[in-house]
């Protein structure tokens, strides 16, 4: 194995796990934005990103070794059988870039880059997505991600597709798997000042964990039956999570969505297991029953 | 005509001056910010809004009657509509006409070679042209790739804004040896302005610069300040263009100084022929050693580790290898 993997810094190992007997797991978290880029995941010059500083924190808290990258030329074979899971928090078609000024200049990843990332999910890796990986990669070669008919394969294996999103709102939650890792302490009444993301075409062996409840929601993406925001589903023999939430920093401050955040990657990683039997049609058995009207971001005059 | 227009109207955003009435109309000034090398927070812009910079320029604009436009795509530099503009302000990195996907720098559209020479055409006979820090860590090769050979060398834009560019220490309160407070803008710096801010280290100074501000660089910190005093603030002529440099402006902070914003705006108004300066040069009396650099004074040594090592040592990047060889 070639040493592409570079150690910032000395390798220290984690302090404080020293009784410890497994190794931590190592997880890739891969934020190049191909699209929008967030605020949270933009770096200032070499500095690591708001997102990555949390990370680390989470990181050496559960002890979980991060390896941080935007580059998308590393997913190679060999590159992607070092580690135990990919956590993506990505946007935009990261195999194909216009130079339009959206998203940042980190290198491309290769068709064969990513079809190798979902091969290795298949054959058992990890892959946890957060927020805007539900709008990475366009549906077939679209450029669009409200038109265009043929789900991509990334988002088979994510388990649903990307419509849009109105403005930052209170979101609530309804929990229905709170034995789920990190669901445990949720409260029942759990609601969240998030960018929630409208998502259609979910795959029916979903295993939902928690469901935006959209009676009390304001846009015209939310007009429509309640939808899976937290999931988690087997993609053969990988272990696959999704969380809608992680907009901005305020989110990440919140200790009960880091919560689920950790308890997400603990289960896809391995490190702890949970009964993820599909459930989408009883969780939410109109999730995929979409009005027109909500198919498409229609702005409120009174934004801008 | 109608497409450029059109082409403004959809990839720009114009700060409208108050003023309804003026002599002469508001000057025109094309705020250029892309990053083809490191793009420094203060010039990103989140999503659609404009970046730090951009919006204390548009309030100085406002306020002073000058129609900023702002962009950072490069295929803006055609010769119709370099010619709507009075000026270019620049708070640029990098080779605008090439940029590798290395992470480095934004995604914005590449100027291409003719624009570039077109650009440097019209500052040649008779635009104004304002660089600000980063502006002359641009072009900072000779030649662009594909670009014609013209024997000389330093690259012509280097030569244009009148000065090479070495490299900085930490940011650190400055010292200064002289200020011509005649300059516009200059007339209320008090003697001991101490901001805090990068200052950079050059090289190959033009010596028909008129140096306006000049660097006490003894008193700094860093390797790259082992040299006599040398300017950080300049005019020159660039045939009949106006040219106008300022080291200034790196930190966040000073865009809400009132004595850095008025130097600016001397600067903007004069290169846009606003108001007229004497630029005779003077830099051979004012900072007659600028161009002697001593050894250790010609690259860039750390006094510390860098700080992504100190501040995060768990912080572990998976790079490209081209990246590891340059770390």
């Amino acid at each position: 194995m070639k040493i592409l993997l570079l150690c910032l810094g000395l390798a220290s190992p984690v302090i404080g796990f020293a009784d410890e007997p497994a190794s931590p797991k190592r997880v890739l978290v891969f934020s190049k934005s191909a699209g929008y880029e967030h605020a949270i995941v933009y770096r200032d010059t070499a500095w690591p990103s708001f997102l990555e500083r949390e990370m680390l924190k989470i990181g050496i808290r559960h002890n979980i070794d991060f390896i941080f990258s935007k580059d998308g030329s590393l997913f190679t074979p060999e590159n992607i059988a070092t580690f135990d899971a990919f956590l993506f928090y990505t946007s935009g078609d990261l195999t194909h870039q216009p130079r339009d000024g959206q998203g940042d200049n980190y290198p491309l990843m290769t068709l064969e880059g990513k079809n190798a990332l979902l091969k290795a999910i298949q054959d058992g890796k990890g892959f946890i997505g957060v927020h805007s990986a539900v709008a990475t990669f366009p549906r077939s070669s679209s450029t669009s991600f409200q038109d265009s008919p043929a789900i991509d394969p990334y988002h088979e294996m994510l388990g649903a597709q990307f419509i849009g999103h109105n403005r930052e709102q209170n979101g609530p939650l309804i929990l229905v798997d709170r034995k789920f890792p990190g669901m445990e302490a949720v409260p029942p009444d759990f609601a969240a000042f998030d960018e929630w993301p409208a998502m259609k075409n979910f795959a029916q062996d979903l295993h939902v964990i928690a469901v935006l409840d959209c009676r009390e929601m304001t846009g015209n993406l939310y007009q429509r039956p309640n939808f899976p925001v937290v999931w988690a589903r087997m993609e053969n023999k990988g272990r696959v999570f999704f969380t809608a939430m992680g907009h901005d920093e305020e989110i990440w401050k919140n200790s009960i969505f880091r919560q689920m955040l950790v308890g997400g990657v603990q289960w896809a990683t391995g490190q702890i297991d949970a009964d993820v039997t599909p459930n989408i049609k009883t969780a939410t058995p109109h999730a995929s029953e979409i009005p027109l009207t909500a198919l498409k971001v229609i702005h409120s005059p009174a934004l801008k | 005509m109608k497409a450029i227009l059109i082409l403004l109207a959809l990839e720009l955003i114009f700060a409208r001056p108050v003023q309804a009435e003026s002599v002469s109309g508001p000057k025109k000034v094309l705020f250029f910010s892309k990053a083809a090398s490191w793009e420094k927070r203060i010039i990103h812009r989140t999503g659609n809004e404009l970046s730090l910079i951009e919006r204390a320029a548009q309030k100085l604009g406002q306020e002073n009657n000058i129609e900023f436009t702002f962009s950072k795509d490069g295929t803006i530099f055609t010769p119709e509509n370099i010619a709507v503009f009075d000026a270019f302000f620049f708070f640029t990195s990098g080779d605008l006409t090439s940029q590798h996907r290395n992470g480095r720098g934004d995604n914005f559209p590449l100027m291409t070679l003719d624009g570039k020479k077109a650009f440097l055409d019209a500052i040649q006979n008779g635009k104004g042209f304002i660089g600000c820090n980063t502006a002359v860590y641009t072009f900072i090769e000779r030649l662009s790739p594909g670009e014609k050979d013209t024997g000389t060398n330093a690259s012509r834009y280097t030569r244009m804004i009148g000065a090479g560019y070495i490299g900085h220490n930490e940011v650190q309160p400055g010292y200064f040896t002289y200020m011509d407070h005649s300059f516009p803008g200059m007339e209320s710096v008090p003697s001991d302005y101490r901001p805090l801010d990068q200052w950079y280290s050059f090289r190959e100074f033009m010596p028909d610069l008129h140096v306006i501000m000049a660097l006490d660089s003894p008193k700094l910190v860093g390797n790259l300040y082992g040299r006599q005093s040398y300017p950080i603030i300049w005019a020159r002529m660039e045939g009949k263009g106006r040219v106008f440099y300022t080291t200034m402006g790196h930190t966040a902070e000073m865009w809400r100084d009132p004595v850095f914003l008025q130097m600016l705006l001397g600067g903007i108004k004069w290169a846009t022929g606003t108001v007229d300066a004497d630029v005779t040069p003077n830099m051979m009396t004012i900072t007659p050693h600028a161009n002697e650099i001593p050894d250790g004074a010609k690259r860039f040594i750390a006094s510390n580790p860098p700080k992504v090592h100190s501040q995060f040592p768990n912080f572990k990047v998976w790079l490209p290898e081209s990246e590891t060889r340059s770390r």
